[in-house]
């Protein structure tokens, strides 16, 4: 059987995997100073991946623990999630601007990173939140 | 201004888990606990939810900290 806290760490897990995986596509293309360190399209798949699972995960919980999964309190933290991933996706501008005229970041390179670090920052973000409430 | 929360006494004097209050209040068991360690202030209708099913009023659950008037 399929209970909320059930659901609330697998979607825990689930952001964790897509947001790691956002994180070293972004490290790798830098380190290896091009847009496509391993297939481009597996952040995204991975994203589409994980939404489909937790979406029948949540399906097959029923409609009494998807309601306590996704109560108001995980409203919260991804709220709180959304709004620090998107000064930290503005600051990623300025950083990549100097890093561009200073270390020859290309701009493909510079472009595939900033993507895929914005959506690591909430994926992660919100994993970080969601856990440290439940200690 | 931090709320004063007394879901905790209450609850455990109604013999009852956060588990089962978070089934009962349709929340989270995480839920339940940011509220009692004041992390997280429940909307009025969670608010007015917890003390339906704890039977007590919302004033006995929350109360807002003395402040000096002049």
């Amino acid at each position: 059987m399929v209970t909320s806290e059930l659901l609330s760490a697998f979607r825990r897990v689930m952001f964790a995997i897509t947001g790691l995986t956002c994180l070293a596509y972004a490290v790798l293309a830098l380190l290896q100073m091009r847009p496509d360190p391993f297939p481009f399209w597996i952040p995204g798949i991975l994203g589409l991946i994980s939404a489909a699972l937790i979406f029948a995960l949540a399906s097959a919980a029923g409609r009494k623990n998807a309601q306590q999964a996704f109560d108001e309190g995980y409203i919260m933290d991804k709220r709180r999630a959304e709004a620090h991933a998107f000064w930290i996706a503005l600051m990623l501008y300025p950083i990549f601007g100097l890093l561009m005229t200073t270390v020859a970041v290309a701009l493909p390179t510079a472009f595939g990173a900033m993507g895929t670090l914005t959506g690591a920052a909430y994926l992660l973000l919100f994993t970080y939140y969601d856990a440290i409430g439940r200690r | 201004m931090k709320l004063i929360v007394h879901v905790t006494e209450i609850r455990k004097a109604k013999g009852l888990t956060q588990a089962d209050l978070a089934k009962l209040a349709n929340v989270s068991r995480k839920t339940i606990n940011t509220i009692e360690n004041n992390v997280f202030v429940p909307s009025t209708i969670l608010a007015l939810t917890l003390a339906k099913v704890l039977d007590v009023s919302v004033h006995e659950l929350f109360e807002l900290p003395d402040t000096d008037s002049h």
